[in-house]
């Protein structure tokens, strides 16, 4: 089933600069791939992004970067919303964030689990798939 | 009857004598007015140079050429060199531009205002601002690159800024090396890499 929330306070331009921290970057002579390693942060407008490992891939004849796939542990941070997941494949030109492997989403104070989660930067948005769970904190009264 | 006034033959005499006198006046003055040419001074060597050329043996445009192991084709070549008085195997090289061509048909070409090639060691030092432009779209600067003509691979321990389809960024060292899944090379960037990307509006 399908849950939607509000994620991260970011005026979602997709058009904003990309910054691209890591350890090292290494890049392949004859295809042109290059691939981030080593605590990669990736950041756009207020959104960060962490990874161990960021591949990119560009566009067609190399025109730019179409998608930045982060793996071995995400961290996605915007706002005070934080979402952890296994992969996470950022596709720049639509500004979607698709997330899987047991996804967590943590917002003031309750979390939220699933399989998958697509986080829509435009409109600061997220959806979550598969046996969405949700364990909410009882308000300290 | 002698008649007045010059005749034909008073004239064909006069001529005879006045003629050769004004050619022979002509070919005097000729020298005397002739512009000064000294040959010496007319080839645009100075002396200094010269003596400098000689002393130095320089050679002009000299060039390398030769296959790396892994067989990509390697081509140096220069403005000018000269040997190093000490080593022997070492030459001081100006103006260098160093080709690689990769066996795939991509090229590096690194280029440097000044450089140093050791023939023992088979390495290419250049230094004094380097650039290195690669066919896959990617350009690096930097200060010193050492490039070993033998192996193929380049190294860079200084502050490295480029441009690549990926955007403009910068690195702690670079490096260039060859391994399994990467036999056509693979430019390594290492020390912190920081890059900036503007997407541009779809």
């Amino acid at each position: 089933q399908e849950f939607k929330v509000n994620f991260g306070l970011s005026n979602g331009d997709p058009n904003a600069p990309i910054e691209v921290e890591a350890d090292s970057l290494s890049v392949d002579q004859a295809t042109g791939n290059a691939v981030f390693t080593g605590n990669v942060i990736i950041t756009q407008s207020d959104m960060s992004f962490r990874a161990a490992l960021v591949e990119v891939t560009y566009l067609t004849e190399d025109t730019g970067i179409a998608k930045l796939t982060g793996s071995g542990g995400v961290a996605l941070q915007s706002g005070n919303d934080t979402a952890q997941a296994e992969t996470a494949v950022y596709d720049v030109e639509s500004g979607l964030i698709h997330m899987t492997g047991n996804v967590s989403l943590a917002q003031r104070g309750n979390t939220i689990t699933a399989q998958r989660m697509t986080v829509n930067t435009a409109n600061s948005t997220a959806e979550l798939h598969g046996r969405v769970r949700t364990v909410l904190q009882p308000a300290a009264n | 009857m002698a008649r007045r006034g010059l005749t034909y033959t008073q004239v064909i005499n006069g001529l005879k004598v006045l003629l050769p006198v004004t050619a022979l006046a002509l070919l005097s003055t000729m020298f005397l007015f002739a512009r000064s040419v000294t040959p010496t001074s007319q080839i645009p060597f100075a002396k200094i140079e010269l003596e400098e050329r000689a002393s130095e043996q320089r050679i002009t445009s000299p060039f390398f050429a030769g296959q790396t192991v892994g067989n990509h084709n390697v081509r140096v070549t220069a403005r000018s060199a000269r040997p190093d008085q000490e080593n022997a195997s070492l030459s001081h090289v100006e103006g260098m531009q160093a080709n690689v061509e990769f066996q795939d048909g991509q090229t590096l070409s690194l280029s440097a205002e000044t450089g140093q090639i050791n023939s023992l060691s088979l390495e290419a030092e250049l230094s004094g601002g380097a650039r290195a432009e690669a066919s896959n779209g990617y350009s690096i600067q930097t200060d010193a690159i050492t490039l070993n003509l033998n192996e193929g691979t380049a190294k860079s321990d200084t502050k490295v800024t480029g441009f690549g389809p990926a955007g403009a960024f910068e690195a702690g060292a670079m490096e260039l090396t060859y391994d399994e899944d990467a036999p056509d090379g693979r430019f390594l960037f290492t020390n912190g890499v920081k890059l900036v990307y503007t997407p541009q509006s779809p």
